[in-house]
């Protein structure tokens, strides 16, 4: 399970972040989403696809 | 002869602690439902939770005021709407984005971290004040609105001492039913102030949002002069008039249901929870977010058609039974799902952190500080804002014993 973030899209809206604050952060200079890298923990996976639903613009998705 | 559907007129009546009663009835029969505007127009209502978030991400349907179909949902409003240039929140892709992200990293975990200690400051100030000064005291006035004016000054570099008047304009631009010229007149007054404010910051600058706008977008020629005094006269009501309300009516809930008051008293770690339920009890954007459709689209079946005016309601979707069962019960012990009082889309609230962060110190510190807190007045003769975009009590007189019971 990987998280794909669109950077076009994200607005800095933060609400990744406030979902899932283990896997999400946002860039200090930008705003925009800092997405973890590589496979996650199926351990997790409710509170990443939480941070990606809460997401206003559809900037993440899942790929499994 | 062919039977005519009733178009009702929008908005509904509202009992004071909850969104219109028509809404139930709505939702349960005709989810997407045409309403009559006060100048004859048509728009439709979403009332559910998940047309709600479908409507709002979706950027087929324009929030620029200009756009023909547009739903103004008072004449106030729509005095405001089409004579004034349009910012932030009235621009569509790409000239929102660009605006937004010159925004976006005043927001962030670390900016709002850093904000902490100086907002608990606040707090505890003006808890301290109200216990010196002895019961009984105006919880709206002496405590929930200086909290958000004075953080919203603080970050935007904006002199406290002026809070009666950015309060008053503030509370003016807002206006629902007022004469058309209010709210216009309140908005270009604000503009006079951020448009001095900007000159007073080019000759002394400060450690604030205003300064940093100026320094990184102003000067190198990202943003016009004109479009930063938009940008800063909007930060500064949206930054202060939202949070206050929720601030009183939150407080409000919790002394309505002294366990709930309680529970925050026994574990302050609540606050968290507290505030989401708070947010999304009293949904206080109360008419709801605008939009145009610019195409026709498809929304479960229903072709809402280009050129529709559609008002997406915050307080109906988060008083969906689908999304949230037993809505109009107020629990703060609750575990619930996601709410939309910031809204969605794009346009999805930029100081909610900052929103969170002020409810989350305050709910965290004065159940503690004032534990015997308690309504001075009966619960029927608390007066709410009748005329006001942005839900809210007019005062909320509050009282608390003094000696013995208080932790000083």
């Amino acid at each position: 399970m990987k998280v794909i973030a669109d950077l076009n899209i994200c607005i800095g809206a933060g609400q990744c972040v406030v979902n899932a604050p283990d896997f999400f952060a946002q860039d200090d200079d930008t705003g925009l989403v800092v997405a973890p890298i590589g496979d996650l923990p199926e351990a997790r996976r409710e509170e990443i696809e939480m941070a990606i639903y809460a997401c206003p613009t559809r900037a993440l998705s899942l790929s499994e | 002869m062919i039977a005519v559907a009733e178009v009702p007129a929008f908005p509904f009546e509202r009992p004071p602690l909850a969104p219109p009663v028509a809404l139930d009835q709505i939702r349960r029969n005709e989810p997407l439902k045409k309403v009559r505007l006060w100048n004859g127009a048509d728009a439709w209502i979403v009332v559910r939770h998940d047309d709600f978030r479908a409507i709002l991400a979706d950027n087929r349907f324009s929030v620029n005021p200009l756009h023909p179909g547009y739903p103004n949902v008072s004449e106030a409003r729509a005095s405001l709407m089409l004579k004034e240039e349009p910012t932030l929140v009235r621009l569509d892709p790409p000239e929102h984005t660009a605006l937004r992200r010159m925004l976006a990293k005043e927001f962030t975990p670390s900016r709002m971290l850093a904000l902490r200690a100086s907002v608990q400051e606040t707090v505890d100030r003006l808890i301290a004040d109200m216990l010196e000064k002895g019961p009984p005291a105006d919880f709206y006035h002496d405590f929930a609105l200086p909290i958000p004016s004075v953080v919203i000054s603080q970050m935007l570099g904006v002199p406290y001492d002026d809070h009666h008047f950015f309060q008053d304009r503030g509370s003016k631009k807002l206006a629902f039913n007022a004469h058309p010229d209010v709210p216009l007149k309140a908005a270009a007054e604000m503009r006079d102030y951020m448009d001095r404010l900007i000159t007073e910051k080019e000759r002394k600058p400060g450690d604030d949002l205003v300064t940093r706008l100026l320094h990184d977008q102003i000067q190198p020629g990202h943003l016009s002069r004109e479009e930063a005094v938009r940008l800063c006269e909007f930060l500064l009501v949206a930054g202060h008039e939202t949070t206050a309300n929720m601030i009183a009516l939150g407080t409000l809930s919790l002394l309505l249901d002294r366990e709930q008051y309680d529970c925050l008293i026994a574990d302050p770690s609540l606050s968290g929870r507290a505030i989401e339920e708070m947010l999304r009890f009293h949904s206080i954007v109360q008419y709801g977010l605008s939009r145009v459709a610019t195409e026709d689209v498809d929304i479960n079946g229903q072709v809402i058609r280009a050129g529709d005016g559609v008002i997406s309601l915050i307080n109906a979707a988060n008083w969906d039974p689908s999304a949230h069962p037993d809505p109009d019960r107020f629990d703060i012990r609750k575990k619930r799902s996601m709410h939309v009082a910031f809204g969605f889309g794009v346009h999805q609230c930029l100081g909610q952190p900052l929103a969170r962060l002020e409810m989350d110190v305050v709910f965290a510190t004065l159940p503690n500080r004032m534990p015997t807190l308690d309504l001075a007045v009966a619960a029927k003769d608390i007066e709410f804002k009748q005329d006001a975009l942005v839900y809210g009590v007019e005062r909320l007189p509050v009282t608390w014993q003094t000696g013995g019971g208080q932790a000083q």
